[in-house]
């Protein structure tokens, strides 16, 4: 009866809106409260996280992203890709799908690919006659595309949550990643062919002033993605590598953002993400390891074990759960939901990096989930359109990607092809 | 005054983030030249960078509590008439001050036992780094958590009841 309560009083409190570390933080206290521990044992879990190894990717992958994002590399990036896939039937789609999907995994998804290049995609993809609604819902799509690929902050955060290897990670994501690409680039040649929408024609003198223009940023997927593909380095040494790099690109070579002003803002502003990350992960560290040590994810299986014994059926809930949790709060699922699955799916035979992959998945497809998914509002904002129009624009693209989450979810072999 | 006193303390916080990430970024970038150039690197260097990042994060996070940046689900909040999200703004503060009050006791209590345990972290050359030093951005940050939701709530108040705010923020 109290445990009832107290839950009804936690979700209400959830929904009026206070501050998801502060909700975590109380269920802490009342947890250590309760098992008659020492509430001082709460920060002791809490500086658990100066011990995980990879913590530092978390807020220099953060900060590079957003010099990326408030430079003019976004402009220069699409100048290339169009110059360079442009040509191709749907070309311009692929474009946009080439470009975001590379903007996100640099800038983990916190919702800039929208606002940094769907304003300039936009009126480019309306001027080649693409429908208004196929334009909006791709812009939507993509606002997330990316988040499989190295080295995107849900990732890294995945990885130290579950304790799974952060570069076997990047590795799992890949094919899955470009599985999802390939599939909305068919989806947009139908649309190409419906539309009758003319090529872009190519141009070798475009192509080589969009080179030249971009010279300083072509190297940065090969560095970070080839350094850690190919062993050189580790995901943390990545980050250190691509932090260092983007502040001399960005504001020595280019001059696009000052030293003295814009680096500081930054600085900042990537770092209030980054600490609003930290508290949650900081005050769930004790309530869940509270849960594990009470046999909570256990209790879990043994009552699920009663109704679902097949894996296939399990994975059919978490999707659904995924997605509900994911489309609500998607760093705070990460790090509350991951402990307590992480058990009860390695009951169920899961591997972890296939799990991993599902999730990602799932949170990327959360982000678009009708009717709180963050991209829709985003969307909704920066193109001026009505929240429902967007809903609608977006459906097939979210049918699609939910057909490629059963793909990713009951093929492992997708995922754990390139581990293993 | 109030508004002036936050924005001070603000400055302050800002600073030493940004000569904290600075550093960070440095002294990461270093390791990675002397590890894959010379392999080597410096003994201190992995544990000091972990605990600074404890640092930077902390500060942003309360820097973000007069930015609204802290994850929440205000959706439905939104849907409310405006006064009535005033007042359940404001109930949601005293709720939070009231968290805070006791994982500030909390993280207090952790920070004089470890102070009390006097463990060393590492050394630099002939210093010998106790945790405590690093540590004390723990107390640190949710102590100024603390206040800067309690100059939220005091602003949240003010709008409830008709004073409005000199500029909006």
């Amino acid at each position: 009866m109290i445990a009832l309560l107290l839950i009804a009083l936690f979700v209400s409190l959830t929904l009026l809106g206070v501050p998801v570390f502060i909700l975590i933080g109380s269920g802490a206290l009342l947890a250590f409260q309760s098992a008659g521990m020492d509430s001082s044992l709460i920060m002791a879990e809490l500086y658990r996280l100066a011990s995980l190894p990879a913590l530092i990717a978390i807020p220099l992958f953060t900060f590079s992203g957003y010099v990326l994002a408030e430079s003019n590399s976004p402009k220069r990036i699409l100048r290339l890709a169009r110059a360079l896939f442009g040509w191709m039937p749907g070309g311009l789609a692929i474009v946009t799908l080439i470009t975001t999907a590379l903007f996100t995994a640099f800038t983990g998804a916190s919702g800039v690919t929208i606002i940094a290049l769907g304003g300039l995609l936009y009126p480019m993809l309306i001027e080649q006659k693409y429908s208004e609604d196929f334009t909006l819902g791709l812009l939507t799509t993509t606002g997330s595309l990316g988040l499989l690929f190295p080295p995107s902050l849900p990732i890294i955060l995945y990885g130290l949550i579950a304790k799974v290897s952060i570069d076997k990670l990047f590795l799992a994501g890949l094919i899955p990643g470009v599985f999802l690409i390939v599939t909305l680039s068919i989806y947009s040649l139908f649309q190409v062919a419906k539309n009758k929408i003319q090529k872009i024609p190519f141009s070798l003198t475009e192509l080589k002033a969009a080179a030249r223009e971009a010279i300083w940023e072509i190297p940065l997927p090969f560095i970070i993605i080839g350094g850690i593909y190919g062993g050189l380095f580790t995901a943390s040494e990545a980050s250190a590598v691509m932090a260092f790099y983007v502040i001399i690109a960005e504001v020595f070579i280019y001059r696009d953002l000052s030293l003295t002003k814009n680096l500081p803002d930054i600085m900042v502003k990537s770092m209030m993400l980054v600490g609003a990350i930290l508290v949650v992960m900081g005050m769930a560290l004790g309530l869940t390891n509270y849960l594990i040590d009470e046999q909570i994810p256990m209790r879990l299986f043994d009552w699920m074990h009663q109704y679902v014994q097949s894996k296939v059926v399990f994975l059919i809930l978490l999707n659904i759960f995924l997605l509900i949790m994911n489309m609500i709060e998607m760093f705070s699922a990460i790090i509350i939901v991951v402990p307590l699955i992480v058990p009860v799916a390695l009951q169920y035979e899961i591997d972890l990096v296939h799990l991993g992959v599902i999730f990602l998945l799932n949170l990327e497809i959360g982000y678009m989930t009708a009717p709180f998914g963050l991209n829709l509002f985003l969307s909704s904002l920066r193109f001026e359109k009505p929240v429902t129009r967007i809903y609608a624009a977006s459906l097939p693209f979210w049918l699609i990607l939910i057909v490629t989450l059963l793909f990713v979810t009951y093929i492992p072999a997708l995922s754990l092809f390139l581990v293993k | 005054m109030l508004k002036s006193l936050e924005s001070f303390l603000e400055t302050i916080e800002k600073t030493v983030l940004i000569i904290l990430f600075c550093a960070m970024v440095g002294l990461s970038f270093t390791q990675v030249v002397l590890r894959a150039g010379f392999s080597t690197g410096l003994l201190w260097a992995d544990v000091f960078l972990r605990h600074l990042v404890l640092w930077v994060g902390f500060l942003g996070a309360v820097l973000a509590v007069s930015q609204n940046k802290h994850f929440a689900m205000d959706v439905i909040r939104k849907a409310f008439p405006p006064k009535i999200q005033n007042a359940v703004e404001v109930l949601t503060d005293f709720f939070a001050l009231a968290v805070l009050w006791l994982l500030c006791a909390s993280s207090v209590k952790f920070f004089k036992d470890d102070v009390q345990s006097s463990s060393i972290l590492f050394s630099l050359g002939q210093v010998e780094v106790p945790s405590a030093w690093m540590n004390f951005i723990i107390p640190a940050a949710f102590i100024l958590l603390a206040i800067h939701f309690a100059f939220k709530t005091l602003r949240d108040l003010g709008k409830l009841f008709g004073m409005s705010p000199e500029s909006p923020r």
